[in-house]
């Protein structure tokens, strides 16, 4: 869809704010440059994939996003939950990632073992 | 106009100068070694690679080193270019370069002639701060023509400059990366695998002995002490016109009875002027001309006596083959005609008759070994040197050529006419048919031979000439790169011209890959133009048609220009080539 | 603790780059619509200029200038080229921005083409990264489809292109002359400036370069004003600085920080400390341009002249951490090892004076270094400094400066002593025997590759060291510490 004018523009972007705003789901941010890649993100986005579906998880959505910056723990990952709160972990495995899963998206837990210091807002 | 201060002389310059031009205007001398304004031919290579031209420049209150061949003028510059530190500078620069180069300058056949060995000896370098490691490649010796010596490649990329931007023929190119880097063929391919012309603007152009001729004086001295061989010499025009320069005369005029002497000191047999063919070719081409133009087809024809050139249009325009002269180059006929004719008259086989062309020219020695100018293994010319070879067989042997009497060439293949002797000049081949046709065509005397309008260094001359009526449309070019304006033209039906003399070398052979060397000083090639055309004057008979040994040799042996015969031993064809 | 301030890495990591409409919800594409129906080209530029903004690329030239020097050139076409060349050994910001936000750096770039009246951008990335490519072709793509990129942009009548020229990983391609060239199907080689790229650039016509992050910071600056940038960073340096941390440092990773951040709270707040508690030696900022910054410049405000001012660069932002077990002569022979790979060759200075400046490093490594040696190198590196064709040689002999400046007793001890106090240099180590502790239990001499190592069993052996190749087998293998290195 090809916008023509300003107007159309910020109709668009009104539209996508409110589809956004409606989205009540918790967002699993994976790090997935290569350099997340290249730790492992791959495997460990399918172990978060197949520990939602075994465990019947909903309005859980995997997004993969670009890389954060925490080399030194990759693969990471970010869970921002629908009241704007969130964490990130990191020095996933697919050995904890199950864990994690328990943790972080289906108890909501802001603290664990998993978590990294965030060193930005 | 800007004003500078140059090591506190102020002076005023174009805007567009560079540095060293303005140093120039105020006398500053400043070294350079990759720069090259070849003036006469509006060519100036200026990679600033070598940083040996290193001056200090202030503006605007800040000091930097600028290379001084490529800097812009700007207003208000400080230079200065001999301070403790640049010196310093320019010197360390100077002995890297001797540090990654071969230190066999006794052996190498640049010895004397060579820019970094000058620049070495002017900076008074007597040993090497640093030392190490050289980069190591074998040469290339697989033309007939170039010897390449990376060993000795400074990257200066002259030779590039030659190749790509003049020449158009964009065989050399940088290669590898780093301390390892060198210009060589794509993919480091040897030389004759490539579209390499074999010109040898770029020999003309390396500073080093990176690029050089293949030399073949061994062979000619062993085949003049063979006693069972009988060894005859051509000389091309532009010869006589360079020879001097190496034995340093200082007379305006060609040293052609020098040569003539000299050649005759070292031991030919006999002593022969390619110019005779050059009067050949002009009978023979201007017949072709005269034919192409009643049947209105090929045209326009192009020249062919420059294999670089013929080369260039077998690789670049092969839909274009059929439109060049199929006259053989004057040296291919004098070596058909001396294997045949000369060989008959004197009694002697072909085999045992050797033919040594001294050349301006590389592709000549290509030329001379193409498949279809050898017949049953004896090839129509056996070795060919360059001017500058042939001026290092007269050091060896001894012969200061300037000290000796000028001496005749010998019959029946040494006496031409002035138009045989400004073959050696872009727009003499044409200015030679022209005097010809006009009096084939017209059947009238030609009153004033001095075709002026298609002399000079000039890439692309044009004229239109009155054959009593007729208009004759000519074209001269000289350089590849023109050429190639020229051909496209004739390719896309642009170019509605007759006639066309084409040359590879920038100013014709005068310029030619086997000259003696002349450093960007282009004033040199206009001195041997001047000489050439003085020859011609000189000449009592200046129209090829009216040579008395030409009309003998078609009376007794070759019958009429055009002939069966003639075709059979002075005419030949051309080839597709595949662009490698 | 010292926060980080994410200004090109703002989406990074936040949105998913394959989605305009995530973008956009970010303010994506509101900077382009000030410029294109709100400011003139030259508003949009002093705006640049106001923020202070400098090229993140490494030299730190104003980017308002670039640009305002290429808008002032008439010409029928121009080009604005974003160098996604990114070769420095250990930085990775650029491809951290193309992988994570590839949209920023397209509507950056139209903007840019917007100022300068240029209708064509290219993106000259390396072939070494895939996703980023692959990222980028998809943005191109949807930017094509929603109108922000192409004929009549949004309904105005600018209009605008970009497309991708991969790099064959050449790091002088980093090089904008060099990066042109290439562009141009050439060799990638630098040409002699001036002209500089704004007025005979890319097929000799006016052609800016900038740099990923560069154009990563441009939007929010439209977005927000120059005096927001300018309050970010240092007067001279405004804004922030992506650095790529990497070496013996605890928290490996990629940080964008307000210039003026000292390198102490860099390591110790955001970096988290020398791995394993050892000794801080020194950082290197710049990459093989660049030089070190030691524990007596730690507090120095990082930014463009202040690295500067202690023989160091800014550079793209690679910054190696090193501690006491690095030997500073080995670590700058690295750098130049990097330097003679990847000169391109055309100039003297670079090609063949690296080339000797690692073999003067290579003898003091290996002991073999004449007494005089260290003016020898100073004035070499002076003259390739000078004397060097582009940015690239000019600062090749940086890390070799700048090692000799800080740590020239650590030069003198190699030269002199023949040692190497990090015990690096390998040639320099002396294996011994201490015969109290030796059992003849025989087990160096039979792992010795050279078989250096002679004694009948149960007596003390002994190294013959005029054979000893140092390599350490013994070291490891001798379960009774008989064995000392000095």
């Amino acid at each position: 869809m090809k916008i023509k004018n300003v107007n159309e523009f910020y109709k668009l972007r009104d539209e996508i704010k409110k589809n956004m705003e409606k989205n009540k789901n918790i967002k699993v941010l994976i790090g997935f440059g290569t350099c997340g890649q290249a730790a492992g993100a791959k495997k460990v986005e399918e172990v978060i994939k197949k520990e939602i579906s075994d465990k019947n998880l909903k309005n859980v959505e995997l997004i993969r996003v670009g890389c954060v910056g925490y080399c030194y723990a990759e693969p990471t990952v970010e869970v921002v939950y629908p009241n704007g709160n969130s964490v990130i972990l990191g020095h996933l495995t697919p050995e904890n990632t199950p864990d994690v899963v328990e943790i972080h998206i289906m108890n909501k837990a802001l603290e664990s073992q998993y978590v990294i210091p965030r060193n930005f807002e | 106009m800007a004003r500078v201060t140059i090591n506190d002389i102020s002076v005023e310059v174009f805007k567009d100068s560079t540095i060293l031009d303005a140093a120039r205007e105020v006398d500053v001398y400043i070294p350079t070694l990759c720069h090259l304004d070849l003036e006469s031919f509006n060519i100036e290579h200026r990679t600033g690679s070598c940083r040996v031209c290193m001056v200090e420049v202030e503006q605007n209150g800040k000091s930097r080193m600028m290379p001084a061949c490529c800097t812009p003028i700007q207003e208000g510059m400080i230079i200065r270019t001999n301070t403790p530190e640049i010196i310093q500078i320019r010197r360390i620069v100077l002995e890297l370069l001797l540090s990654d180069h071969p230190f066999d300058c006794l052996v190498c056949s640049k010895s004397l002639d060579c820019e970094l060995q000058a620049l070495a000896k002017q900076f008074g370098i007597e040993h090497l701060t640093y030392k190490g490691e050289m980069s190591l490649y074998p040469p290339d010796l697989s033309s007939r023509a170039i010897n390449r010596n990376l060993d000795k490649c400074i990257m200066c990329r002259r030779c590039e400059t030659a190749c790509n931007d003049i020449q158009t023929v964009k065989v050399l190119t940088g290669y590898k990366r780093g301390f390892m880097s060198v210009v060589a063929p794509a993919e480091m391919k040897p030389l004759n695998d490539t579209n390499c012309v074999f010109c040898g603007q770029c020999v003309n152009v390396c500073p080093t002995g990176a690029l050089t001729e293949i030399n073949y004086i061994k062979k000619v001295w062993q085949a003049i002490n063979d006693p069972t061989k009988k060894v005859i010499v051509q000389t091309a025009p532009a010869v006589r016109v360079g020879i001097g320069e190496e034995f340093n005369l200082t007379e305006e005029e060609a040293a052609t009875g020098k040569l003539v002497a000299g050649l005759r000191r070292l031991g030919f047999d006999a002593v022969f002027d390619t110019n005779f063919t050059a009067d050949l070719t002009i009978l023979e081409e201007a017949h072709e001309l005269v034919e192409r133009l009643k049947k209105k087809e090929n045209l326009p024809l192009l020249t062919s006596c420059c294999p670089g050139w013929v080369n260039f249009l077998e690789y670049q325009f092969p839909d274009l083959i059929h439109i060049p002269s199929t006259c053989k180059s004057p040296q291919q006929m004098f070596g058909a005609v001396a294997k045949t004719y000369y060989a008959e008259k004197i009694g002697i086989k072909p085999e045992n008759l050797i033919v040594v062309s001294i050349m301006p020219c590389l592709a000549k020695k290509y030329e001379a070994a193409r498949p279809e100018f050898i017949k049953n293994g004896i090839p129509d010319v056996d070795y060919v040197l360059t001017t500058r070879e042939l001026a290092k067989m007269f050091k060896e042997a001894g012969i200061n050529i300037g000290k000796l009497k000028d001496e005749d060439y010998d019959n029946p293949l040494g006496e031409s006419t002035g138009a045989g002797v400004i073959f050696g000049v872009s727009g003499g081949v044409l200015e030679a048919a022209l005097r010809t046709a006009y009096e084939v065509v017209t059947k009238k005397e030609l009153k004033n031979v001095n075709f002026t309008e298609v002399r000079g260094l000039e890439g692309i001359k044009e004229a239109t000439i009155d054959l009593d009526g007729t208009e004759l449309r000519v074209a001269v070019t000289s350089g590849l790169g023109n050429a190639r304006k020229i051909l496209e033209k004739i390719r896309k039906g642009e170019a509605n011209y007759h006639a066309i003399e084409i040359m590879a070398c920038p100013g014709g052979c005068i310029n030619g890959g086997g000259q003696p060397y002349i450093h960007g000083d282009t004033s040199l090639l206009e001195k041997r133009l001047k000489m050439i055309y003085t020859e011609d004057e000189k000449k009592k008979i200046r129209k090829s048609h009216e040579n008395p040994y030409i009309q003998k040799l078609y009376k007794e042996f070759l019958g009429e220009p055009g002939s069966h015969k003639a075709h059979e031993i002075l005419h030949t064809h051309y080839y597709k080539k595949c662009e490698k | 603790m010292i926060k980080q301030v994410r200004i090109a890495l703002r989406n990074c990591g936040r949105i998913n780059p394959e989605s305009i409409e995530e973008y956009i919800n970010a303010r994506g594409y509101e900077a382009l619509i000030l410029s294109l129906f709100e400011k003139k080209p030259e508003d949009v530029i002093k705006i640049i200029t106001d923020s202070g903004l400098r090229g993140r690329g490494g030299g730190g030239f104003p980017t308002g200038l670039k640009w305002a020097a290429a808008a002032k050139e008439k010409s029928d076409e121009k080009f604005v080229i974003c160098n996604a060349d990114e070769g420095d050994p250990g930085a990775f910001m650029d491809r951290a921005v193309l992988e994570g936000d590839p949209f920023s750096v397209l509507e950056a770039m139209t903007i840019a083409g917007y100022c300068i009246g240029a209708n064509k951008g290219i993106i000259y990335i390396r072939a070494e990264y895939p996703l980023a490519i692959e990222r980028l072709k998809f943005a191109i793509e949807k930017a094509e489809e929603y109108g922000f990129l192409g004929k009549n942009i949004l309904g105005s009548n600018f209009s605008f292109d970009i497309e991708l020229k991969y790099g064959a990983g050449a790091f002088v391609c980093g090089e904008e002359t060099a990066l042109i060239k290439s562009i141009e199907g050439k060799r990638g080689e630098p040409v002699v400036k001036p002209p500089y790229p704004a007025q005979k650039g890319l097929w000799g016509k006016p052609t800016i370069v900038n740099n990923v992050e560069t154009f990563a910071n441009i939007c929010p600056i439209i977005i927000n004003g120059p005096e927001w940038f300018r309050k970010i960073g240092t007067q001279k340096s405004p804004g922030t600085k992506v650095f790529a941390l990497a070496g013996k440092i605890n928290k490996v990773g990629l940080i964008e920080i307000p210039m003026g951040t000292t390198l102490r709270e860099v390591i110790y707040e955001i970096g988290g400390g020398i791995k394993n508690n050892k000794e801080f030696k020194a950082v290197q900022t710049g990459g093989p341009s660049g030089g070190c910054i030691t524990k007596e410049n730690i507090d120095t405000p990082i930014d463009y002249d202040n690295l500067l001012a202690i023989g160091s660069m800014m550079g793209s932002g690679g910054m190696i951490v090193m501690d006491e077990d690095d030997c500073m002569v080995n670590f700058a022979k690295f750098f130049l090892e990097f330097i003679i790979d990847e000169s391109c060759g055309k100039c003297t200075p670079c090609r063949v004076g690296n080339k000797r400046l690692h073999e003067l490093l290579e003898q003091i490594t290996t002991g073999k270094a004449e007494d005089n040696i260290i003016p020898r190198i100073e004035m070499l590196c002076n003259t390739i400094k000078k004397a060097s064709l582009c940015g690239l040689g000019q600062t090749s002999p940086n890390p070799v400066l700048s090692t000799l400046r800080y740590f020239r007793d650590e030069y003198e001890e190699h030269i002199k002593d023949k040692k190497c106090r990090s015990r690096v240099c390998k040639s320099l180590l002396r294996y011994q025997i201490v015969p109290e502790k030796c059992n003849g239990c025989t087990r160096c001499a039979r792992n010795c590759p050279v078989q250096c190592i002679s004694g009948k069993p149960k007596e003390p052996h002994v190294i013959n060291q005029d054979e000893c190749i140092k390599c350490g087998v013994c070291y490891t293998h001798c379960k009774f510490d008989a064995i000392i290195v000095s």
